[in-house]
């Protein structure tokens, strides 16, 4: 009995084992590629390369006369932490509202919200590039980040929504009874027990702030605000001459912070806080 | 509503203040932009030059759009199979990685690799890499005496392996799962052990059933995100929708039109009229929903 | 327990966040102030120094090393004229056009701007400050060359400065076509000599193809072989005929196996050097601009030689014309017409500026400029300068932009070869459809 289990168990390893480093394969070419010379990427593209190097690093990290690549790094933390923090806190603001406050013309505000996500980006950006035209704000962080601390990322509204909903009503009413006003069953009683979604959307929004090309090349304009996925595409020209070999160093620099925050944050989405007393 | 409260009756002012964020945002960042496109959908608009009105005709002319045409063959072929595949290989890796397995936060990473190189520039060769011609896969193939296809440049196959590799990026989906899955609480778990119930058991009445607004939650956004795919096929076909269209999503196409064709208004009406499909599609499964989505905070309605 | 690590670790990151959001304040500041010096056009009143400074945004796509060459000449411009600031807003090619056009539709296009093939699509919409009334004061065209200056003058108006002459060549691998024994092609060859050698490769080299289909760009010169070019006065300026002949033209070449199966051209990204069929060694000649030499030579180890384009038998004519690398143009929306205008003729005038640049952006095309650099050039750039020059020699044929529609007629272009080679459509039937969707996307351009 005890054995047939370890095997089972054992299999279930082997198996979750192959399709991960089916996964990782991705990973470590791009490590791989980058320590290539720039003749070999292309002509001798396996794992094992026939010569090494650490060129493409001090290459690509020393992007332009006027920025290196640290610049970018820290400007990507800058927008991508404060989008975290503005989404956790007007996204979950939002989805309370929507979850558990009674207030007339909920419905068609919930609808009104689900639609923004509906229309394809690209037919609203140009309005959108104006508005902050007007604004003065371009070649700044704000029209990066002022829209996420206006609660416009209706994906996680909706998210937060599903999961607080999925929270027994009878705790805000036990707590009602004790005298809670609804901020403070906000704060005491839904924030603590969204933590897993709440975990997921600072995940999600870092990761896809840390990633946005297009939006970030529309508003920075000048290497010092420039971030990393601008960055990597300096060495890039379609047309021209292009430095891969200094675009897969980055692009290795680069997923290492999305990577560390996944592996800190996820344990604390499957295994972190204790949900007992959710029944209390 | 189950039972007047006291807060819950006069939290009309409440419900607005927490709301006020998002009320700012949609009203100064969102629904301007949205009339303008809707109104820019009827006039022939270049970008450069002031927008002329021209009625229904962007409408019209969808119609006889031969390349429209196969984008909406193209999105529609991908939603079909790609959002259900996502979804239950997005399930049953949350299910197997939940618990009980030493190491696991190193697996979840690993899985969750495929969707964060997703946004890389490097990935357009290692997608030629992996399935050109003479690509690991084929190489692997051949070792089988298998002669593989050009996976992303053929034509007949370009769609089904932008599938595949939408299913491998499942890891949005896989940690919003996990995310659910811990919601559920354990004391039911144990009093369905007391009660022997079997894991797959346990999986029909406890797990599933409590995992029902996720998954719904997870439907929704699938659906919105299949029918407006765009980052890999741009990546993959060069940003063409190529070869021979097989890869023209719709999105593709209309941000084809809007910037590289100068055709902003044809663009918009195409915009709209995706608008209006995910609209009544979205209002199909929310009516749905109430069929078998389960919400602690009692029954499926809003 | 875990959950006091993660407030903790929260905590943190709000604390670095709060830390850099400090230090860099200062930095976007500055950026911001910069911004509304540009649009305010208040520097007479403006009292201490940095607000008096005229400022000049100037975008361009480009590499790595045209970046640093860009912004060292830029630096060079500022040294000299102490009251100019130059704002430098620069990128890959990737999303370039698009944000150009966003910028242009909500009036915050920069001053300066780097434009390819399709500058006939924004001086068609009147974008483009004309050029005409700074000739021969802030801009000097005596020493640029007259092909230059033709190649971005539209009806009479002169709409921007050609960085440097390109010619399209025919890329051999030299090292491929030594290890099959073929002797490299005479001076002179023809379409009949080019199928023939592309056949010969195929059979003769295990793994390599003889060629991939032609571009746009052979399209163009496979009509002025003709005695034709693509477009006059709005309309094409050939038909069917030309059409079916240059379909059936790649049609005989794959027949004779000389052709890389369309699975494997379709993989491959255009304009890409490390990407291209040339450098995997899956066809042994390949069409490219002369700039890109050094591209494809840093990309691999195998020897590459540039060589002209194939000559009609029937008419002897080769039609490959000397073109514009990369434009610059000038917003015609500008504060400071007069000194964008001095900083373009700077560009490419100025030999210390045009010392700095080379020919990264294809041969200077002011002579004296050529003349200075010529003697000190590295090898890459002579065999470029040297191929220009051949085809300076024996070019019959005028450079003139791609259809209206730059972007849409080549996409319609590629998917027709596909649609070919893929066997969707016959020749005759891509021919057709050719025909009538480009006479579409003319007429939709010249409204």
């Amino acid at each position: 009995m005890i054995s047939s289990r370890k095997i089972s168990k054992l299999l279930t390893h082997l198996f979750i084992i192959v399709v991960g480093l089916l996964m990782i394969y991705p990973v470590l070419w791009l490590i791989s590629s980058s320590m290539k010379p720039e003749y070999l990427i292309f002509t001798d593209p396996g794992l094992w390369s026939r010569e090494w190097t650490l060129e493409n690093y001090w290459k690509g990290w020393h992007v332009t006369r006027e920025a290196t690549f640290g610049t970018f790094f820290k400007n990507s933390f800058l927008i991508s932490t404060i989008a975290v923090i503005a989404n956790l806190v007007t996204c979950s603001m939002a989805a309370y509202a929507f979850s558990r406050i009674n207030f007339a013309w909920k419905k068609f505000w919930f609808a009104c919200m689900l639609t923004t996500i509906m229309l394809p980006s690209h037919v609203t950006l140009i309005p959108q590039y104006s508005i902050f035209h007007q604004i003065g704000w371009i070649n700044t962080i704000w029209p990066l980040t002022v829209p996420k601390m206006l609660a416009t990322d209706a994906f996680f509204i909706f998210l937060l929504v599903q999961f607080m909903r999925g929270i027994p009503r009878e705790l805000d009413e036990s707590a009602t009874i004790d005298g809670c006003g609804l901020v403070k069953i906000y704060f005491k009683i839904i924030l603590p027990l969204s933590m897993p979604a709440l975990i997921t959307t600072a995940i999600f929004t870092f990761m896809w702030t840390w990633d946005d090309f297009f939006s970030q090349l529309l508003y920075l304009t000048t290497a010092n605000n420039f971030t990393v996925p601008l960055g990597l595409r300096l060495f890039l020209d379609a047309e021209g001459q292009s430095t891969w070999g200094a675009v897969f160093a980055m692009s290795v620099l680069s997923i290492l912070p999305v990577l560390t925050v996944f592996f800190v944050f996820q344990k604390y989405i499957v295994d972190g806080i204790a949900t007992s007393g959710i029944k209390g | 509503m189950l039972i007047k409260r006291n807060p819950l009756e006069s939290s009309n002012v409440t419900g607005y203040l927490f709301l006020l964020p998002w009320f700012i945002g949609f009203f100064g960042l969102i629904v301007g932009p949205m009339f303008i496109s809707l109104y820019l959908s009827f006039t022939q608009y270049d970008l450069l030059t002031p927008p002329k009105w021209i009625g229904w005709q962007n409408y019209i002319d969808l119609f006889g759009d031969r390349r429209y045409i196969a984008s909406v063959t193209v999105t529609l072929r991908f939603m079909i199979i790609a959002v259900p595949t996502q979804l239950l290989a997005a399930l049953g890796v949350a299910l197997l990685l939940n618990k009980g397995l030493r190491g696991l936060g190193i697996y979840r990473t690993a899985y969750y690799i495929p969707s964060l190189l997703g946004g890389s520039v490097a990935i357009a060769l290692l997608w030629r890499n992996l399935f050109g011609m003479n690509g690991l896969i084929n190489q692997v193939l051949a070792i089988f005496g298998i002669q593989g296809p050009g996976w992303v440049s053929h034509p007949s196959y370009a769609l089904y392996t932008l599938i595949i590799l939408a299913t491998w990026q499942f890891g949005a989906s896989m940690v919003i799962f996990l995310a659910g899955l811990k919601q559920v609480p354990t004391e039911l778990y144990e009093a369905a052990e007391v009660d022997g119930a079997n894991k797959t058991r346990q999986l029909m009445s406890i797990t599933l059933p409590l995992l029902t607004p996720v998954i719904f939650f997870n439907l929704v956004i699938e659906v919105i995100k299949s029918v407006q795919v765009f980052a890999s096929a741009y990546i993959v076909s060069g940003g063409t929708g190529g070869p021979v269209n097989s890869t023209l999503f719709y999105t593709l196409y209309l941000y084809q039109r809007a910037f590289n064709y100068f055709d902003m208004g044809y663009a918009s009406a195409m915009a709209w009229i995706l608008f209006i499909f995910l609209a009544t599609l979205t209002a199909i499964i929310f009516w749905s929903s109430k069929h078998w989505v389960y919400y602690e905070d009692g029954g499926g309605r809003k | 327990m875990f959950k006091r690590s993660l407030w903790i670790t929260m905590l943190l990151v709000f604390l670095f966040v709060l830390t850099t959001a400090c230090t860099s304040n200062t930095g976007s500041n500055e950026s911001v102030n910069d911004g509304n010096n540009g649009n305010d056009d208040n520097q007479g009143e403006a009292n201490n120094s940095d607000d008096e400074k005229i400022e000049l945004r100037m975008s361009w796509w480009g590499g790595q090393e045209r970046h640093d060459l860009t912004l060292q000449v830029i630096e060079l411009f500022e040294e000299r004229h102490p009251e100019v600031k130059i704002v430098a807003e620069y990128s890959g090619f990737d999303g370039y056009f698009d944000r150009l056009t966003t910028q242009f539709a909500s009036g915050n296009a920069p001053d300066l701007i780097q434009l390819g093939g399709s500058v006939n699509d924004y001086v068609d919409r009147d974008v483009l400050l004309s050029l005409n009334d700074y000739v021969g004061s802030e801009l000097d065209t005596s020493l640029i060359d007259e092909s230059a200056i033709n190649a971005a003058t539209f009806n009479g108006n002169l709409y921007a400065m050609s960085l440097g002459t390109n010619a399209r060549g025919m890329l051999l691998n030299k090292s491929v076509f030594d290890e099959a024994g073929i002797p490299l092609p005479d001076d002179e060859w023809t379409w009949e000599d080019y199928t023939e050698i592309a056949s010969q490769i195929t059979t003769s080299v295990d793994g390599v193809y003889g060629t991939q289909v032609g571009s746009p760009n052979i399209f163009e010169y496979f009509i002025n072989q003709r005695g034709k070019v693509l477009h006059v006065d709005g309309e094409l300026g050939f038909d069917m005929d030309d059409a079916l002949a240059w379909f059936q033209l790649w049609e005989d070449i794959g027949d004779q196996e000389g052709l890389v199966p369309p699975e494997i051209q379709a993989a491959a990204p255009e304009g890409d050097a490390g990407q291209s069929l040339i450098v995997s060694r899956d066809v042994a000649m390949m069409e490219i601009p002369s700039n890109q030499l050094g591209s494809f030579m840093s990309a691999s180890e195998d020897e590459f030689v540039i060589h002209i384009i194939p000559y009609s038998s029937e008419t002897g004519i080769n039609g490959v014309p000397l073109r514009p690398s990369q434009h610059l143009a000038v917003n015609a929306n500008t504060e400071h017409p007069e000194w964008s205008v001095k900083f373009m003729d700077f560009f490419v005038n100025d030999l210390e500026a045009t010392a700095i640049l080379e020919s990264d952006r294809g041969v200077p095309v002011n002579s004296d400029v050529r003349a200075m650099l010529i003697p000190e050039m590295d090898e890459i750039s002579s065999r470029i300068v040297e191929y220009v020059d051949w085809v300076s020699a024996s070019s019959d044929a005028d450079f003139i932009p791609f259809f209206p529609g730059y972007n849409e007629s080549g996409d319609l272009f590629q998917e027709i070869h596909e649609s070919i080679s893929f066997g969707f459509m016959s020749v005759e039937e891509g021919a057709e459809v050719f025909m009538d969707e480009l006479n579409a996307i003319m007429a939709r351009h010249a409204d």
